[in-house]
């Protein structure tokens, strides 16, 4: 997680400048705009492109200001900075101060004004140079006049980064920045791979898979070898998934695979005599079908989020949501953060936080201690794992790891100021900046139910032994199918590459009976972590009448009380009807009260009416 | 011709459907005094009634139409303070856009129309549509505006008047209970028998049979009086009728407040919904009290097919663009189906089933169930209590359009 690969970001990276909310910011190419909206208000006033600066440990003047930059690593610190979280919008009916919490495009609580386009959701978008952002926080008229909408088409599709090219901002004054006199010409940032302008998509597939975690970059490499063409597709502007995505962690893309990214598949059509399915995709603002023969869903999982008291405070973040939106470019250097909520993920994220300059208060595993020990011995017995924990072991010397306790409630006045923590029998608060709440991941089966395939009562796709569902040329992989981890997903979407790559039949003389017991090994290993970070049940009763439950439509505890079922629910409450489409407060009422979303309609993911423009 | 039932007020009504239609029923013949059974085989409100867009609007095309409508809209007028906030009330007013001269022609026209009953209407030039509405077409010549059109969030109007009106304590309801078949006390299915007078209590008739009906897995339940309103699942209580699923396509963006103000449609709306057989699209966007843009819509019969046709959905975007070409930067989070309950002869069916007993029919009000609801649970009401109706059922009278077709 620490190499920096090909490129040591230097003091002679070139910035892209943007303007978030009036102010004009210089941030590093392939900050997200949720990164940079964070680092606009971080120090008050100014953006600055941190990580380097805290490498070099650089004096800098920006706009006739003396900032110091120093900090952990490639943690980013500038002098007077305000650690809060900014709001980033207003909720829809209580008009509450709203601030990203998943990092990956399912909360929809990052949403803001991008070049006069409302309600994009600014952590799946990347800077470009010239960029203007607004938050609902700040100037709220978002100009959406017809003539608004054409300078932002002709926008999306200029890709230049007129790096280094002083300009003048809002008060008159020239703003100079580190790698402002050397232009690169090869900067192609890691995000112009997925901008791939000329490279026009194709109609039709062979195989196509969706995701290019790590389930899908395994599946893609194994196919391709095999002499299959392959189409990798992601919405996300980089390859690597939850877990490998951002900054210097992006793989590469597998040798004999076509990746297409930044492209949401957002619907799905059935077979007929000349193909066996086709995908609806939204690529570069507009609607594309594409035929396959095969299709390989690897969309991963994402968060489950848990409401309890004060949740919706800017602040408290999920656990790996936190840790994504770092990745992209939100500053965390000296922020005081609270890491809680259960498995192996919270040291993962506690790690990482840490070695980006957060000050990490407590970890709080909600897990008692016996179970952790069983789970331990499960642990000592994978010789495979001993170095990872070692690496955990060290890096997070110092920071208090407490089992069985948990978070009871986020407090504080428009953003997080502290938490209420118990162990089940007293109560005390801590002080902090930002809360990262982790309660496991629920797979992200949108597309999968789409199409159709059967899912069980958690969710996960069901597939047969060469990951086959039960809709013809359809396979899943990897966490959809259940949560495994990056073992597991790899080995799923090795599994997968084999068997694409064998000829027609249900044998496959390819498939090495090795993979089969390394997937029923990582299986396993599944399976225990799955027992040993089970949720205990007072998880369950968080939530007061009060509590907002449906964040996107401002539905709270109370109101859902007198209804039966989701369905029922959603018509009166309109519980699940906003922006995510249910994706939070669905995964959460699954766990509270045994409900399920009936449903999955198109389009997937947001898709502009103008997409379905010739 | 219309043939008369006179029903017990303290015994019991059961009526089958609790969409906008059958809800709106209920409250009326509860708050009139009887105890009223509603069955629904899902949940309140969610069929035809969750899948529309919940437009109360005037229309004037005929007398006839009017004296329903306008009846409904004086009614929903009454309501709308009333209503809790989840209903969505939103008085914005409706904008009937012209794009050529035929079509201003036309605003005139039904300004005329519209005013001669009594309902505020007016043409605006292009100069003053662009001025209420910066973010329509600027081609356009202008509109007839219908200040006194609503919307409102139907799902929310039904479980409000199940639950929470004034009478809602002598409504029963049983959610999730499929009615499977009707039939009478006499035995077969559809007995022809004099009329139901029940005297003296519950599931008792004199003189004749009594309605009754089954529920999927239960036993037969006598009523004094059966309603069917169950929008496109009438078509399998009463074959008869000839109700018709069309199909519509909605889609729904995220929050914009204060992109629109009025409802807008296109004035050629009124030439392409009525009948045909073909696919037919027509403007019409509305801005929701959430902030949500609805797009719509557009007419198919195909079946109940709830899949989302791609053609059609391209060509109401596209026709929304046309007219309002800045709602290419908005959102769209989710786009859907439904069916309207559409009525052979075009006209909702309301009254007495000849040759059922005891049986009565509110349905197949097609794209206009919400807008005509109150009118209509008037107009049965007093069909079913014998009371003397305040509008003219002649139009919408079963006897009048099944003569002949009496079911062996
Ligand atoms: C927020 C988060 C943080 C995590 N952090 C860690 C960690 O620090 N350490 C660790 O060991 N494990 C971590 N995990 C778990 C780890 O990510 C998984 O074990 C592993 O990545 C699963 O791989 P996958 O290929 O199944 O799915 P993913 O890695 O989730 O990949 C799925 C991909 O599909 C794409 N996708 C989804 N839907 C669509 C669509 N409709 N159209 C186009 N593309 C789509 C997504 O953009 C994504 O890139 C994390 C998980 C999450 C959710
Ligand atoms: C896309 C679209 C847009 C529309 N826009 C508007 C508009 O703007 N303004 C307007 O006025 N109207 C509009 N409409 C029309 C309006 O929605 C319908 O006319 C109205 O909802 C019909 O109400 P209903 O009660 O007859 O039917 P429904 O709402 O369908 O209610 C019938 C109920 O009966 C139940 N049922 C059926 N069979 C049985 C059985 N055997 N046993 C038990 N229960 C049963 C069903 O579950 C259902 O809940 C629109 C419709 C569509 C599809
Ligand atoms: S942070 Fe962007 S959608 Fe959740």
């Amino acid at each position: 997680m620490s190499s920096q690969g090909e490129s040591e970001p230097g003091v002679n990276e070139p910035v892209v400048r943007i303007n978030v909310d009036g102010r004009d910011v210089a941030v590093p190419p392939g900050t997200t705009v949720t990164g940079a909206i964070a680092l606009a208000y971080a120090d008050g006033n100014l953006g600055v492109y941190g990580r380097d600066l805290a490498v070099h440990g650089l004096d800098i003047d920006v706009d006739e200001r003396d900032l110091t930059a120093h900090g952990h690593g490639h943690g980013l610190a500038v002098d007077g900075r305000d650690p809060s979280t900014p709001a980033f919008r207003a909720s829809g009916s209580l008009g509450e101060p709203r601030a990203p919490i998943c990092g990956m495009g399912i909360c929809h609580e990052c949403r803001v004004t991008v070049d006069g386009v409302a309600q994009v959701r600014s952590c799946l978008t990347t800077v470009r140079d010239g960029m203007v952002v607004e938050t609902t926080g700040a100037s709220r008229r978002a100009s959406l006049s017809a003539e608004t909408t054409r300078t932002n088409t002709a926008d999306r599709t200029n890709m230049s980064l007129s790096a280094g090219t002083p300009r003048t901002n809002g008060a008159g004054r020239t703003t100079t920045t580190p790698g402002a006199e050397t232009p690169r010409t090869n900067t192609t940032d890691r995000t112009s791979m997925s901008l791939s302008a000329g490279t026009p998509l194709p109609t039709e597939a062979d195989v196509i898979i969706v995701g290019a975690g790590p389930a899908g970059l395994a599946a893609a490499r194994v196919a391709g070898a095999a002499g299959r063409d392959v189409l990798l597709l992601d919405e996300n502007a980089q390859t690597g998934g939850q877990i490998w995505r951002g900054g210097s962690d992006t793989r590469a893309i597998p040798k004999n695979a076509r990746f297409v990214s930044s492209i949401a598949v957002v619907d799905h059509r059935p077979g007929d005599r000349h193909t066996a399915g086709t995908l609806v995709l939204l690529h570069q603002g507009r609607l594309r079908e594409l035929h396959y023969h095969d299709l390989v869903l690897a969309t991963g999982a994402r968060e489950l989020f848990l409401p309890f008291p004060g949740w919706t405070l800017p602040g408290v973040f999920g656990a790996g949501g936190l840790q994504a939106l770092v990745k992209g470019g939100w500053p965390i250097a000296g922020t005081r953060v609270v890491v809680a909520g259960t498995g192996p993920l919270l040291l993962a994220v506690a790690s990482f936080l840490r070695e980006r300059g957060a000050d990490v208060a407590l970890i709080a595993e909600q897990t008692q201690l016996r179970s952790l020990l069983g789970f331990g011995q499960t642990l000592l017995g994978r010789r495979e794992k001993w170095p990872q924990m070692w690496e955990l072991r060290t890096s997070l010397a110092g920071v208090p790891y407490r089992t069985g306790q948990w978070i009871v409630a986020a407090e504080g006045r428009g953003r997080v100021e502290r938490v209420v923590v118990t162990n089940g029998t007293s109560r005390w608060t801590e002080p902090c900046d930002a809360v990262a709440v982790g309660y496991g991941l629920v797979p992200s089966n949108e597309l999968a139910r789409l199409i159709g395939c059967e899912t069980d009562e958690r969710g996960r796709v069901r597939v047969g032994e060469f990951q086959r569902t039960d809709r013809p040329h359809v396979y899943a992989i990897g966490e959809l199918t259940g949560i495994g981890g990056v073992d597991l997903s790899e080995v799923e979407g090795e599994i997968v590459g084999h068997v694409l790559g064998a000829k027609e039949g249900d044998y496959h003389p390819t498939l090495e009976p090795r993979l089969l017991e390394r997937r029923a090994q990582a299986q396993e290993f599944a399976d225990a972590l799955e027992r040993a970070f089970e949720l205990r049940p007072e998880l369950m009763r968080l939530a007061d009448d009060e509590t907002i439950v449906c964040r996107c439509e401002d539905v709270t505890w109370r109101e859902l009380a007198p209804h039966r079922a989701w369905r029922d629910a959603k018509l009166v409450t309109r519980c699940g009807m906003g922006a995510c489409q249910g994706r939070v407060c669905g995964a959460a009422l699954r766990e509270l009260k045994g409900w399920t979303i009936d449903t999955s309609r198109p389009p997937i993911s947001p898709v502009p009416v103008g997409a379905w423009e010739d | 011709m219309t043939a008369r039932h006179s029903v017990n007020t303290r015994s019991d009504i059961a009526v089958i459907g609790a969409g906008v239609i059958g809800a709106s029923i209920a409250a009326e013949l509860a708050a009139r005094g009887a105890h009223v059974t509603v069955f629904d085989r899902g949940e309140l409100g969610g069929g035809a009634t969750a899948e529309g867009m919940g437009h109360l609007l005037f229309l004037a095309d005929s007398p006839a139409q009017f004296e329903l409508i306008g009846r409904s809209m004086e009614l929903w007028g009454r309501l709308l303070p009333d209503l809790p906030p989840g209903c969505e009330v939103d008085k914005c007013g409706t904008l009937w856009l012209a794009a050529d001269d035929e079509d201003l022609a036309t605003a005139h026209e039904k300004t005329a129309g519209l005013r001669r009953f009594g309902v505020e209407a007016e043409v605006v030039d292009a100069a003053q549509l662009r001025q209420i509405e910066p973010e329509l077409a600027h081609d356009l010549l202008g509109a007839m505006r219908v200040p006194e059109d609503a919307v409102v969030y139907p799902p929310r109007v039904v479980s409000y008047w199940l639950n929470e009106s004034p009478a809602a304590n002598r409504i029963t309801v049983r959610a999730h209970e499929t009615v499977e078949e009707l039939g009478s006390t006499s035995g077969s299915g559809t007995a022809t028998g004099s009329d139901v007078v029940a005297s003296g209590g519950q599931r008792r008739a004199r003189g004749g049979s009594a309605p009754r009906l089954r529920t999927a897995g239960g036993d037969w339940e006598t009523y004094s009086a059966i309603i069917v309103a169950s929008g496109v699942g009438t078509a399998k209580l009463l074959p008869e009728v000839g109700i018709q699923p069309r199909k519509g396509h909605l889609a729904i963006t995220d929050r914009y407040p204060g992109f629109l103000r009025h409802q807008v449609v296109e004035l050629a709306y009124v030439k392409n919904t009525h009948m045909g057989e073909g696919d037919s699209v027509s403007m019409n966007v509305q801005p929701r009290s959430t902030g949500q843009v609805l797009i719509g819509s557009c007419r198919q019969f195909a079946g109940l097919d709830r899949s989302v046709d791609p053609g059609i959905t391209k060509r109401m975007i596209d026709q929304a663009i046309r007219y309002v070409p800045s709602i290419r930067t908005l959102q769209i989070l989710r786009i859907w189906t439904g069916f309207r309950p559409a009525s052979p002869d075009d006209r909702p069916w309301i009254g007495a089933i000849p040759g059922r007993p005891g049986v009565f029919i509110a349905s197949g009000h097609e794209g206009l169930g919400i807008t005509s609801a109150m009118g209509t649970a008037e107009l049965l009401t007093d069909i079913v209590m014998n009371a003397q109706p305040r509008i003219s059922n002649e139009l919408y009278d079963p006897a009048t359009r099944l003569v002949g077709a009496e079911k062996a």
